[in-house]
């Protein structure tokens, strides 16, 4: 097994996204201390019993899957927010968005004897071929250990930086290794899947992702969280959700911001809504220029580590 | 005057109209609404514009009337939005660039008199893609009241969807898309355009009904303007249109499902499952796009 890439909860924002830059991915151990984790399991642990599992391979036979996690992980409001995790998020999306948002929320709890999931790019909804700049960062917390034995997450170092036509193969697949508490931090276009679950205890992972606040969400938070508990949430924690413009003019309610309503303040006329800032961020922000188009299809492969046959 | 891209809405079809949207970048159709239609939209808008400000900027128009919301305040909205041409010309512009177009702007445009043109623009600046590029947004404006040159109609460059991103238009490409009360221009978003001025003593009102690509954010938050209990108001059709539905295979989902669910009996059906429909429009219909980041030019968004 290779070195894994790996920081301690020190390391600065800089590093860590230089350095998924370059290599996909990155770990950073102990971002949750003892007594965080034992609430975050605290607060999982009556959702288990509803079995909401998958439906296939890709789903998974033997994954229990939740998401909505603002709304039922409480805990999981302070993550999304923690410094490091959201200032790697905002350094590696900012270039091409005004804001960034919250893509999707998901626990991935895999029981033993599941097995190895189909490697896919998670930023594969977007029709936008690889190599390109990254429009998705996911996180992957660990609340129980993650071991190459129990499925730790599978993931393939600089594939980000490969064209959709580049097929894994089975030796470039490397086995997330961390203690419960640690995050591992992927961009959207690397090549992951769950592992196979050897151990006979089950592997719990909390999926976070962050996104281009002008694509659609993977998972609808507007729906997901009931409004009267959004309401609640701190200005940062709705801004992120959503309850914020994606430009100057995008993203409103009646020509209303969006946080206003949910708020109830008493709307305005038609004005830009949206700051001097905002506008300003939008000129700044790089712009796509489509060299072309064709139906190339979504890469997802079947190829399993030696370690996970 | 140019001739323009013009059709009838009761011997066209929405292929026949999404060509020349392909080609001219914009079609006009007429007779989308009949009689009563509009006298029943006209009759639903009226109690609005009373009390309504008018826009702080040149560009929202400082003598322009706006609202959305559309759906729940204008009801005919509902059936405007699903008429076959429209959303035949949809099908035609956008989904090959998506699995699954939804509604991004509702929005009633109310220009009064002594109105000034607004700014020549492409709605482009939601999403940095630039042109040429993919269309991203099907515009339409229905005309509720007769769009003249007179009264503001709306001014468009024929042909410049495909032009490259910095090319400016010259006085004489400039074109007003007249059409009698009725009609309704439709557009690809990338087309340069922008209102007129309206220099008669009458009002000229527009209602703009926009699509984007199911994989990009909406312009008009749908979720909040028509939350669950009132998007259980709408036809399904309507529903899925406005958002709730995935996008794109797993997007959009509220706990693994499919958002129409929220609006359903609960069938006892859980788990997480995409969709083989969007899977196979992934696999086999949809371009995907070759893109590489390039700074930005100065002064992108129009300023007063």
């Amino acid at each position: 097994m290779p070195d894994l890439n790996t920081f301690p909860n020190t390391a600065s924002v800089e590093e860590v996204t230089a350095s998924i830059h370059e290599k996909s991915y990155a770990i950073v151990h102990d971002v949750l201390d003892t007594s965080e984790l034992a609430c975050v399991r605290d607060e999982l642990a009556p959702h288990f019993a509803e079995r909401v599992g998958g439906s296939d391979d890709f789903t998974g036979h033997k994954t229990v899957r939740f998401g909505a996690l603002l709304a039922r992980v409480p805990k999981v409001r302070e993550m999304v927010l923690h410094p490091l995790v959201h200032g790697v998020a905002q350094a590696l999306l900012g270039p091409s968005c005004s804001n960034i948002r919250l893509n999707y929320t998901g626990v991935m709890h895999l029981e033993p004897g599941e097995m190895a999931q189909t490697l896919h790019r998670d930023s594969g909804f977007y029709p936008i071929q690889n190599p390109c700049p990254p429009l998705l960062l996911a996180t992957m917390w660990a609340i129980s250990d993650f071991t190459q034995e129990n499925g730790g997450t599978r993931i393939i170092p600089g594939s980000h930086l490969w064209d959709d036509k580049r097929k894994p193969e089975p030796e470039e697949i490397i086995a997330t290794e961390m203690p419960a508490g640690s995050v591992l931090f992927y961009i959207g276009a690397s090549f992951h899947g769950g592992g196979a679950n050897k151990a006979a205890a089950p592997r719990t992972g909390i999926a976070l992702h962050y996104a281009l606040a002008w694509l659609r969400q993977e998972e609808n938070q507007y729906l997901a969280v009931p409004q009267d508990l959004a309401r609640t949430f701190s200005p940062e924690l709705k801004a992120l959700m959503g309850y914020e413009l994606s430009t100057v003019n995008s993203g409103f309610v009646d020509h209303q911001h969006p946080r206003d309503v949910l708020d109830g303040v008493p709307p305005e006329g038609p004005r830009p809504i949206g700051p001097a800032e905002l506008m300003a961020a939008d000129n700044a922000i790089n712009r796509l220029h489509v060299d072309r188009a064709e139906a190339v299809g979504r890469a997802r492969h079947d190829v399993v580590a030696p370690f996970d046959r | 005057m140019m001739k323009l891209a013009r059709f009838d809405a009761r011997s066209t079809d929405g292929d026949e109209v999404g060509r020349a949207i392909d080609e001219h970048g914009y079609a006009i159709v007429e007779n989308m609404m009949d009689h009563d239609d509009l006298a029943a939209l006209r009759a639903e808008l009226e109690p609005h514009f009373a009390g309504q400000k008018t826009g702080e900027t040149n560009f929202l128009g400082a003598r322009t009337k706006r609202f959305n919301n559309l759906f729940m305040r204008a009801p005919t909205t509902r059936k405007m939005v699903l008429h076959t041409v429209l959303l035949g010309a949809a099908d035609h512009i956008l989904l090959p660039w998506c699995a699954r177009y939804h509604v991004t702007y509702t929005g009633v445009m109310h220009l009064m008199p002594g109105e000034t043109a607004q700014a020549l623009h492409r709605d482009a600046f939601f999403y940095p893609i630039r042109n040429p590029g993919p269309v991203t947004q099907q515009g339409s404006l229905w005309a509720v009241t007769d769009f003249t040159a007179e009264n503001g109609a709306t001014r468009i460059i024929p042909g410049s969807h495909l032009w490259e991103e910095e090319r400016q238009p010259r006085p004489e490409e400039v074109v007003a898309a007249e059409m009698p009360a009725g009609s309704a221009i439709i557009y690809a978003h990338n087309i340069i355009h922008g209102g007129g001025a309206n220099t008669t003593d009458q009002p000229r009102t527009a209602v703009a009904l926009n699509f984007s690509l199911g994989w990009l954010r909406q312009q008009e938050n749908q979720f909040l303007t028509l939350p669950v209990e009132k998007a259980r108001e709408l036809p399904e059709a309507l529903q899925r249109l406005i958002g709730y539905d995935f996008g794109a295979p797993f997007m959009g989902a509220v706990n693994g499902q499919n958002p129409h669910a929220l609006l359903e009996e609960p069938s006892g059906e859980v788990g997480y499952r995409s969709d083989p429909e969007l899977e196979k429009a992934y696999r086999e219909r949809v371009n995907w796009l070759k893109v590489e980041a390039v700074p930005p030019p100065p002064g992108v968004l129009p300023t007063d």
